[in-house]
Parts: structure tokens; C-alpha cells; sequence
């Protein structure tokens, strides 16, 4: 292939991907990506490996997540006016994991037993 | 069977299971002998595996480690929720009221009594004749239990883990971590049991295969001990055993008790018993909000039970399961418990009180009864006469002509505040049916056998219970089973 026809390949493959992320766009202004928990710690600058280590898909340990977010102890104050308190529960040390998902919608372990809210 | 390392594995252990791994893949292949491609990522060997971290798996741990053996303890959760459904459990431990001949055989008649002499009596006498011994081994070991009381209306005692209903537990299991702990037993968390290994030479159970978050892992033992909780949590076996819409009750305790240690028990021909239909669970009325420790079992007894009709619909001092499966036939199975200022003032009534304040649960309190109907959904004619006829039905403490009549612990509803616990719905708290086992805790086929270097403690155990229940039975069973296990394990260490 040569060097032109690549780069008429390139411009139209761009071109498209372009055109149809407008297009989704328009249809969806709102709702066209999820923004994943993962999504945003990219958008502060991190990386995967930030949180994985060597970047593998691994459940993310309790002291990575606090090494940046502060102790329990400081979460359950953020966390304070709830009813009940998620960072102040009877599983203390709870994996952050186990309802701050990565890649999938964040869940409220709490609310299976208790209800939400 | 295809590759010839999972062939060669297979013939090795013997592995027999439902389920095929794949190196990066898992396919169901239907309820045949299972196929592993590839080698586990690697092999440990201890002298006794003990599955799930319950009351029933932390007897085991430490009494097969204090005889001397090398033991590993997998759960398939976190370490954060180690436990499972003893963490969640009222705290209760039931005994003989003495340490007596005389004592024990009442207890034995009483469990045989509420099992509608369906129990196995002689699993309940080897309960009776080793749970007192057994309740001072764990205080031996720091357990910090209360004094016994009595367990009204049987003679029997219960002791609960201290300081108090639904607080104790999760003190008690710490103190047993570290016991655990001082005496070297290994315990991994996020190492889910898949498969027991079976020796094709001797047929002996030599441990099993696990996945772990690195893979497959083989924990090679000579025994191991299955304390891995019941099935309230699996609907499929819900739905199988209990009846089509069992798997629609709340359930109360762990929510990842799904029977995996009858799976893999029954794939190696293991026998159970009493798993049918509404007889073989614990159902218990509880608060929706918190359906483990909204559980007003303190009180329930000594007061009176109302549906939405405004009337009684049991004896309640039959105590609460047998009140609690009545919930599920009253109309929009949701029922009150009522009781008076009296009631709030006596040793029951107080600490139910006491119980419900501390886990942020409400008791309605109103002056009049007409409230009372109003708040818990009730005709206030309806309720008013019911309690009008209870009252006078009531003679020392009992209440034979009322509708339905009440046998013992009969209060008169009559001196305002009145306070209602509302609503209580059915709760399955445990399943009743489980595996065969005998009084040295092995696991038997179902026609006898001994299942050689496999043993089984706690709910996973089946010849306790059957139909209705004497609290604090399920914990004394988990210890008194457990350390059997444990110690009978590490015999053939």
C-alpha cells in the first residue's frame, strides 16, 4: 500500500468514526457514554495502572483506594448524613470495591438487606 | 473428555462435578463429571481444609489446629465479611439448664418435641452432652458469653455472646480469629471451593480445587471439613426443595449462603435429609428494614400477635418460627405484635426496646389502642375487642379460652402507652435440611457410608432441626459440630 493510499485510508476511516460520534452525539447529547468510575479517575489524569498496578483487570485493594481517598474513618464523615452510614457500617474494611465498581454501575451493598434509603 | 492433562488430572483425583473450567473460559456441561483443561496454578498441602468462616468452620479451624494439625481456612468472600451468617446471627447458644444426666434428657426430649420427632436423637444427645463442655472451651478461648437464663417456654438455658442480642456475635468471631490465628491456622479469603478431590485409589476426599482471584488453586489435606452454611441464598435449590416461591422470602442472613458445600458433597454421592417443603426452614417475623436484627424475638412470646383483621392467629409462646411461618398465611402477610407499658417495663419488653433503639428501628408508642389500630392497618372495633377478650381470658399467666388459646406466658394488654412492633414479615433465617452426618461429624452416604476424609459442621449438617425451632440452637449445633469436626479431622492428620 502506498504512502497516499494509507493516508486516504486513515482520513476516511477518521472521517467516518467522526462523522458517526456526531451523529451519536446529536442523538444521544446526554446519555451517549456512561461515565465509569474508571472514566473519571482517567479524567483526573490517572492511569490504569494507577489503580491496577500492573494493569491486568485485578479488583483494586482497599489501601489503593484509601492511599488517595483518606481512612474510613474519614469517609464515614463525608458520608455523615445518611441514615445509614456506608463507611460506618458493621463489615468495617469493607473492600471499596464491592460497591464503587470500576467499570460497571456503582451498587449499594448495604441496601441488600436494609433497603435504600 | 478432551486434553489430555484434564485427563490425567481426572484419573489422579478422581474429580467428579457438574461444571468444566476452561484456562480462560467456564462452560456449563451439564450434570456430568467435570473437566479441567489445564493444570490449577498451583498445589498446597496442609493436614485438614476447613470450608467458610461461620461459628460452625472457626470450631473446626482451631479445634483441629490445638490437635496438632496443619490447617488452612478458605472463604470465597472478603475478609471483611468473614462471618457469614453467624456474623449476622442473634448470638444465642442453647443448652441443658444444668450439667446434669437429668438436664440433658430434658433438653434432648424438648428438640425432639419441636423437630415433631423428626430430629435425629442421636445427634441432639450428642449435642446435649457436649455443647456445655464445649460453651466453656470458647469462653477457655476468651469468648465473652452472658449468664444463662432461662429460655421460657422450655427447659432449656440459652447464653448469649455478650453484650447482648445481634451485638455479640461479631466480638465473639474476632476473639476466635485470633485464636485461630495464635495457634497458625492459614485463612484465605476469595478462595471459592468448586470441587472435592477424591483419591481413585483409596476413595478418600484429599482435599479440593478452588478458584481464587489468581486462578485455580488444589488445597491438598487429609481431611476436610465442609462448614459452608446452608442454601437460603439459592434460589434454584429454594425453589427445588422448599416449594416454588420459597426463593421469594427475605432472607435474613448471609446473602452468598448457596449451598455450595451440598453441591459438591452430593456430586461425590453424599446422602441429605429433611430438605422438603416448608418444614425444613426457619422462618422468623422481622422488621423489613433490618431483616437480620429486626427481629423481636426477646418479646415475642409474651405478647399477643395481631393480623390486619384486627385478631390473634396463634399461640405466640410457641415462640417465634412457628409464629413466623403463620405470618406467611395471614392476609398481605405482614402482622404487629402488641404488647403495654407493662410489658415495656418487664425484662422482655425492655430489652426488645433496647434492641430496636440501638439498630435505629421503630416501635410505635400511642395512648390508646384506636391509634394503635390506625398506625398498624387494622379495624380499631376489631382490635379492641380482641384485646378486650384476651384480657379476660388470662388466668396466672395463661390464656386457655381465648381465640386461639395461649398455653403459658400470658400478659394482659391493659395499661396504656400501648407499643406495637409493626410491620413483621416472614424472614427465612436458615435452612433446616442438610447433609447426612454422624455423631463423629463425617458425612454419609445416603445409605450409611462413611464418606472417608470428609466431614461436615453447622448448618450444612442436616438430623437437627425440622418444622419449628428453640433459638440458639443453630449455634450451639455449629459449635458443638465444629470442634467434633475439627478434632476428628486432625485424627487423621
Amino acid at each position: 500500500m502506498s504512502v497516499s493510499m494509507r493516508r486516504a485510508l486513515i482520513e476516511t476511516v477518521v472521517l467516518t468514526v467522526g462523522l458517526f460520534s456526531a451523529y451519536l452525539g446529536l442523538a444521544q447529547p446526554q446519555s451517549r457514554k456512561p461515565a465509569w468510575l474508571a472514566d473519571k479517575h482517567v479524567a483526573s489524569g490517572l492511569t490504569c495502572a494507577s489503580c491496577h498496578g500492573d494493569a491486568r483487570p485485578s479488583d483494586v485493594a482497599l489501601d489503593t483506594c484509601l492511599s488517595c481517598h483518606g481512612s474510613y474513618k474519614e469517609l464515614a464523615r463525608k458520608t455523615a448524613s445518611r441514615s445509614m452510614n456506608p463507611h460506618d457500617s458493621h463489615y468495617p474494611g469493607l473492600e471499596c470495591t464491592t460497591c464503587h465498581h470500576g467499570h460497571r454501575k456503582q451498587e449499594n451493598f448495604c441496601a441488600d438487606c436494609h433497603g435504600q434509603d | 473428555m478432551s486434553g489430555t492433562i484434564g485427563r490425567r488430572e481426572f484419573i489422579k483425583y478422581g474429580v467428579l462435578a457438574g461444571a468444566a473450567f476452561g484456562a480462560s473460559r467456564f462452560s456449563v456441561m451439564g450434570a456430568s463429571a467435570a473437566e479441567f483443561v489445564g493444570s490449577p496454578q498451583r498445589s498446597e498441602i496442609f493436614d485438614v481444609i476447613v470450608i467458610g468462616s461461620g461459628m460452625a468452620g472457626m470450631a473446626a479451624a482451631i479445634s483441629a489446629a490445638e490437635n496438632g494439625a496443619k490447617v488452612v481456612l478458605l472463604d470465597k468472600q472478603q475478609q471483611a465479611l468473614a462471618g457469614g451468617s453467624s456474623a449476622l446471627a442473634l448470638g444465642g447458644f442453647s443448652m441443658p439448664e444444668a450439667d446434669t444426666a437429668e438436664a440433658r434428657q430434658l433438653f434432648v426430649d424438648e428438640y425432639i418435641k419441636k423437630s415433631g420427632g423428626r430430629a435425629d436423637r442421636a445427634l441432639i444427645q450428642f449435642l446435649a452432652e457436649n455443647v456445655t463442655l464445649d460453651i466453656e472451651w470458647l469462653i477457655g478461648r476468651g469468648a465473652n458469653l452472658m449468664e444463662a437464663t432461662p429460655a421460657h417456654p422450655y427447659r432449656t438455658v440459652t447464653r448469649l455472646a455478650a453484650p447482648g442480642s445481634f451485638r455479640g456475635m461479631p466480638s465473639l468471631l474476632a476473639v476466635m480469629h485470633t485464636e485461630a490465628k495464635k495457634l497458625g491456622v492459614a485463612e484465605v479469603y476469595r478462595a471459592k471451593a468448586k470441587v472435592l478431590l477424591v483419591d481413585a485409589a483409596t476413595g478418600r476426599v484429599v482435599g479440593l480445587r478452588a478458584s481464587t482471584p489468581s486462578g485455580l488453586v488444589d488445597y491438598r489435606a487429609k481431611a476436610t471439613v465442609l462448614a459452608t452454611g446452608g442454601y437460603a441464598a439459592n434460589p434454584k435449590m429454594l425453589e427445588q426443595w422448599v416449594g416454588p416461591n420459597a426463593d421469594e422470602s427475605i432472607v435474613r442472613g448471609a446473602k452468598w449462603l448457596t449451598g455450595d458445600g451440598f453441591r459438591m458433597a452430593e456430586e461425590i454421592g453424599a446422602g441429605a435429609i429433611q430438605m422438603g417443603g416448608l418444614d425444613s426452614i426457619h422462618v422468623a417475623g422481622v422488621s423489613p428494614k433490618n431483616p437480620a436484627s429486626g427481629q423481636p424475638g426477646a418479646v415475642l412470646s409474651h405478647v399477643i400477635g395481631i393480623n390486619k383483621l384486627g385478631q390473634r392467629f396463634i399461640d405466640e409462646s410457641l415462640g417465634y418460627v412457628s409464629f413466623g411461618k403463620a405470618i406467611i398465611e395471614q392476609p398481605g402477610a405482614e402482622v404487629a405484635l402488641v404488647f403495654d407499658q407493662a410489658m415495656a417495663e418487664a425484662t422482655p419488653g425492655k430489652s426488645v426496646i433496647d434492641q430496636y433503639t440501638h439498630f435505629k428501628l421503630d416501635i410505635i408508642k400511642v395512648d390508646t389502642l384506636e391509634e394503635l389500630a390506625g398506625r398498624i392497618g387494622c379495624p380499631a372495633s376489631a382490635l379492641v375487642e380482641t384485646v378486650t377478650k384476651f384480657n379476660s381470658a388470662v388466668r396466672d399467666g395463661k390464656a386457655p379460652t381465648a381465640t386461639p388459646p395461649k398455653a403459658a406466658l400470658a400478659n394482659k394488654v391493659e395499661r396504656a402507652p400501648f407499643y406495637a412492633i409493626y410491620p413483621l414479615k416472614p424472614g427465612l433465617t436458615q435452612t433446616f435440611g442438610g447433609l447426612r452426618i454422624n455423631t463423629g461429624c463425617q458425612v454419609l452416604e445416603a445409605d450409611g457410608t462413611p464418606i472417608r476424609g470428609l466431614y461436615a459442621a453447622g448448618e450444612v449438617t442436616g438430623g437437627f432441626f425440622s418444622i419449628d425451632y428453640i433459638g440458639g440452637g443453630s449455634l450451639s449445633r455449629c459449635v458443638v459440630t465444629g470442634r467434633a469436626a475439627g478434632k476428628n479431622a486432625a485424627k487423621e492428620a
